[in-house]
Formats: structure tokens, C-alpha cells, sequence
């Protein structure tokens, strides 16, 4: 598996206090709002904090495309690495 | 002038850590003492139980047995300091100048577990969150009179507490440990047994610990009465039937 997709779902796990869940019981490609895992607008908030904790990225409701960047793992780590190597 | 307000007790449900749980008969009237060596709220679906804290997560396995089959059913929610274990470290985080958890804000308000028992059991009647201060829980059967008296079949009441973070402990008196417990109340005249809280003026008043075990203790045990100062003034609660 894509390593920072995987060091993305452990995030996911910890942060929303997910413990019965593996990294891989998450689909890369699945919603992770709404239908697929099911987070919330609370959670979207969280884990924009997350992801500048840990990443050191700043994605707000602003952030162009933050829709499509959420959506999924699979999406998130495209924009994560497209921010660190540019 | 002294105060009594009657009330018909029609089931109650109770969560106490197994040391506390000195009683050996766990069952009086229309009530239990939960099992296990954590609350079970498996009930719920992972999405929905992943954010309680283990005082929420007493506070929905008691209240959930009461609610079913009650239809919407105003709730009275009373907790002398809250949820004090996400508020604390949020203090921590501001001094710091670090962002605050949108989750822990969220969870840290005062009515949070009630709020989310609402939303998880789909229950829309009116709810109120109370930190009752000086009278202790006697504030909070107040209120579900009041729900009462405004035509609602029952009501129902919900007290829980935890340990307090551990800079507040000489401040104020420090729960021993997580607990809750539910009562569903309908008018005194209802079937099923009575609970009458009465302000007695020859009792001596005090201060708030450990009133809520003593009170889930009396209803394990089907005690006669209990009494449960609060700081102005001492209130009695008799259980009949």
C-alpha cells in the first residue's frame, strides 16, 4: 500500500477515534463523507487540523477544490504530495 | 416554607464503577444496576459511539432502556461540573496559543451527552442541560416537575458526574468515580412507585459529595429514603412501593 496513504488512514483511525478499524478496513478511493466512512462537517474541521499538525498544510473551506481534495485518501495524498513538492 | 414534589418513578437505570457497587441486590422496583466493567453502548453504530466519553457513554447506556418504548419524552440533564475533561484540557490548549480540537469543543459544553442522546435516539421533545448548584439534584426534579406541570406524560432525568481533572480536586468536592443514572418520571398519581423530595428543615445542610452514589445506592438497595444536602438546605428523598 501507498505509504502515505496508509500513515493518512492511521490519522484517520487515531484522530477520529476509530479503534475497531485497520488501516486497511479503509478504501483509498471511498467517500470518506457522507456514504463510504461517514465523517462529518465536525470531523472536516478535525481533520484539517490534522492534517496541519502533522503535515504542516493548511487546507480550509477556501482552499480551491477542498471538496475533491476530501473526497478521499486516494485524493488527499495526491494533494499532499503535490503541496510538498512543489 | 418547606417544599415536597411527588413524582411516580417509573423506571430507572443506573452505571457505577464495579468498586462502587457495594450493594448486593442490584434491582428495586422498575430499576437495575448495569454489568460489565465498562458501560455497553454497543447499541450504537461505531460512528456514533466513537466521540463519548466514558461519562457519555454511561449516561447513554442508562438512559437508553428507559427511553424505549417512551416515544419523544422531554429529558432533564444535571451534572454538577460537566463535562470538566474536555473543557480543562481546551483551557490548557488556549494558554498555550495551540488550535483547539473542533471535536473537544464540541463535546465540551455542558449538555453534550444529552444532545447527543437526543440526536442517537431521535428524541425531539425539549431537553435542558442544568449544572444545579447549590440544592444539588433537588434543582433538577424542579425542572422535571415543570415539565410535568406543562402536560408532559413523563420525563425524563438524567444525573451523572465523573472525577473532576485533577487542579480542581481543593476546589471542589471530586466524584469518585464515573456514574449515571436515569428515572423516568410520571405524575405522582401514575402506576408504579413513589418518589416524594422534600425539603427538610430539620436536616443539616452540606456539600454535594457523593450524592448522586448515595442516591444510586438507595435505589439499589430499595432503601425508604435517602438524604442529599445541598449547600442552603437539606432534601430528602423517599422511595414507596
Amino acid at each position: 500500500m501507498d505509504s502515505l496513504e496508509n500513515d493518512l488512514k492511521s490519522l484517520i483511525i487515531e484522530v477520529f477515534s476509530l479503534d475497531e478499524l485497520k488501516p486497511d478496513d479503509i478504501d483509498s478511493d471511498a467517500p470518506l463523507f457522507g456514504e463510504g466512512l461517514g465523517l462529518d462537517s465536525i470531523d472536516a474541521l478535525e481533520l484539517g487540523l490534522a492534517l496541519k499538525n502533522r503535515f504542516d498544510i493548511i487546507i480550509t473551506a477556501e482552499t480551491p477544490e477542498v471538496r475533491t481534495i476530501f473526497s478521499s485518501v486516494a485524493h488527499l495524498a495526491d494533494y499532499i504530495r503535490r503541496i510538498q513538492s512543489s | 416554607m418547606a417544599s415536597e414534589l411527588q413524582f411516580c418513578l417509573k423506571q430507572w437505570c443506573a452505571w457505577l464503577p464495579p468498586e462502587w457497587r457495594l450493594c448486593s441486590y442490584h434491582e428495586w422496583g422498575l430499576g437495575r444496576l448495569l454489568p460489565g466493567a465498562e458501560p455497553d453502548v454497543s447499541f450504537l453504530p461505531l460512528m456514533q459511539r466513537r466521540r463519548l466519553s466514558p461519562m457519555a457513554r454511561a449516561v447513554l447506556a442508562v438512559a437508553w432502556p428507559c427511553l424505549k418504548g417512551a416515544g419523544a419524552i422531554p429529558t432533564v440533564c444535571a451534572s454538577l461540573h460537566g463535562e470538566t475533561h474536555y473543557c480543562f484540557p481546551i483551557l490548557n490548549t488556549l494558554a498555550e496559543g495551540a488550535d483547539v480540537s473542533p471535536t473537544a469543543f464540541t463535546l465540551s459544553v455542558h449538555g453534550a451527552a444529552g444532545a447527543l442522546l437526543s440526536q442517537f435516539a431521535g428524541n425531539r421533545a425539549p431537553f435542558v442541560a442544568l449544572a444545579p448548584g447549590a440544592e444539588g439534584y433537588s434543582a433538577a426534579v424542579v425542572e422535571a416537575r415543570g415539565f410535568l406541570q406543562a402536560q408532559a406524560h413523563e420525563v425524563l432525568l438524567l444525573l451523572y458526574e465523573q472525577p473532576l481533572p485533577l487542579p480542581y480536586h481543593t476546589h471542589a468536592a471530586n466524584p469518585p468515580g464515573v456514574m449515571a443514572l436515569a428515572m423516568k418520571l410520571g405524575v405522582a398519581k401514575d402506576k408504579g412507585s413513589l418518589l416524594q423530595v422534600k425539603q427538610d428543615d430539620k436536616g443539616e445542610a452540606g456539600n454535594e459529595e457523593d450524592t448522586l452514589l448515595k442516591l444510586i445506592w438507595a435505589l439499589c438497595q430499595g432503601n425508604g429514603a435517602v438524604n442529599l444536602p445541598g449547600r442552603k438546605s437539606a432534601w430528602r428523598w423517599v422511595l414507596t412501593g
